[in-house]
């Protein structure tokens, strides 16, 4: 799909062109919606009750934060991964195993901005600051799994708030937001549409092709509209930019959400900053706040996927998504709250950048080493020595 | 009032007419500061461009690596 936008970056010029476009914005939602739920059916229909079982290599925290992390740095999309990971919820996989994914679906990511801060690699100075500004993210979602991970695997505390807010949402008080929920009848006709096309494969191969599938369509509707609304909504982000700067750091996270939430990537977000301050137009610190609004923002993505599950793994569902806002917006309070941690990845950050000037293998050594190497060694070792 | 006393009224004004010259100065480095950020938001799109160059980027990064590499050998 080719999408251009006129010169003011005001999104499409033609009214007809932007009519067409956003119609295909919302297809693509509702097809992401049905391959979310085509994930957790394929796995009903493959694996039944079994299929918790089915997950039992990821039952090791730190496996499942490797895996998050890996697959996020190879499709360089959480949206995508989060909502894989809110269908396989939806099919049986525990919540407990899912936290360890999201966490490290957050530090997957940003390879996205650290791999554009390389497009300055030429320019000494520029390439230090852009190098900074990219991997300041890094930084603050590494400390964040490494304060919350540990919390989590002990107490438990992001688990056990996570099934409060999905109960308070999902309960059968007349608070709750069941019967507002008017996605679930929508998808359902497709994916029983679908599960009856696979009929004919037997319960087993129709299941893993429907899982197929669904991941298939996950990550093409997410990227096209990925494409699609960081061109329609590039002038609605700019307006948002220009009412963030100068004024304080809360501005700049609430402008960081809304405007991931408006291009529906953290990635395109972050990695749109990096220029700003590679030619030195904005500095670190003015930046950081707006990379952590990046990962609130992202979060709407699992929640809308969690919203198209149906069933008796529906409150599972929509208690990972919740968790995933949850742990986001707890690690910014509790990171960029508190001083001294807030100082942590800008410190970081700086070091990094100074050494990937003077030498760029540490740019290579850090990208490979903390994308792949390390967590690879990690479950090889923990494969190993059969933990 | 002692020679003294008159010295260090006198460069406790010249010291806050600094400070004020500097806040005023401050001011206006950061009003540039922000007009120039107001610009470069203006052309946030031409960055969008810069998201699609990832497999070059990390192209140079492997060229830049191998030579680093081959320097490290050299010395």
């Amino acid at each position: 799909m080719t999408v251009t936008s006129t010169p003011d970056g005001d999104g499409i010029g033609d009214p007809r062109t932007r009519w067409m476009q956003w119609l295909s914005v919302a297809s693509l939602v509702y097809l992401l919606l049905v391959a979310v739920s085509l994930i957790g059916g394929g796995f009903k229909l493959s694996a039944g009750d079994q299929a918790k079982s089915l997950f039992d290599f990821a039952s090791n925290p730190v496996a499942g934060l490797v895996i998050g992390t890996v697959a996020t740095a190879l499709i360089q999309s959480s949206s995508t991964v989060t909502s894989i990971i809110v269908g396989l919820v939806a099919g049986g996989l525990p919540v407990t195993i899912a936290i360890p994914m999201v966490m490290g679906a957050n530090i997957g990511t940003t390879i996205t901005n650290t791999i554009v801060s390389l497009g300055h690699l030429k320019e000494g100075d520029e390439f230090r600051r852009a190098f900074a500004a990219a991997t300041i993210h890094d930084f603050f979602n590494v400390i964040s799994v490494l304060i919350f991970l540990p919390l989590e695997i002990v107490f438990g505390l992001l688990d056990k708030t996570g099934v409060w807010l999905a109960k308070l949402m999902l309960g059968g008080d007349s608070m709750s937001m069941k019967g507002l929920n008017f996605i679930k009848p929508l998808v359902k006709p497709p994916v029983k549409l679908v599960g009856n096309a696979l009929e004919g494969l037997g319960s087993t191969a129709g299941g893993i092709s429907m899982i197929a599938l669904g991941i298939v369509l996950i990550f093409v509707s997410i990227t096209v509209i990925g494409k699609l609304l960081k061109v329609l909504m590039v002038g609605r982000a700019k307006q948002f930019l220009h009412a963030a700067i100068g004024r304080g750091p809360i501005t700049g996270i609430g402008t960081g959400a809304v405007v991931t939430v408006l291009v529906q990537s953290s990635s395109t977000t972050t990695s749109l900053i990096v220029p700003l301050v590679g030619t030195g137009v904005f500095n670190l610190r003015q930046i950081y706040p707006f990379t952590l609004g990046a990962n609130i923002g992202t979060c709407i993505t699992g929640l809308l996927a969690a919203t198209a599950i149906t069933g008796d793994n529906a409150v599972f569902a929509l208690e990972i998504a919740l968790i995933h806002l949850l742990y986001n917006l707890v690690g910014v309070v509790v990171i960029y709250g508190l001083p001294f941690l807030r100082e942590l990845p800008v410190v970081a950050a700086e070091a990094l950048a100074d050494a990937a000037v003077r030498n760029k293998l540490y740019a290579a050594a850090y990208i490979v080493g903390v994308f792949f190497l390390i967590p690879g060694t990690i479950v090889l070792g923990s494969r190993l020595i059969g933990v | 009032m002692s020679t003294l006393e008159t010295r260090r009224q006198e460069l406790r004004k010249r010291i806050q007419n600094l400070e004020s010259a500097l806040d005023g100065l401050k001011a206006q480095l950061a009003e540039i500061q922000e007009l120039e950020q107001h610009e470069a938001a203006d052309h946030l799109e031409d960055y969008l461009d810069q998201i699609d160059h990832k497999f070059r980027n990390l192209g140079d990064l492997w060229t830049a690596s191998i030579d680093e590499l081959k320097g490290l050998f050299r010395r």
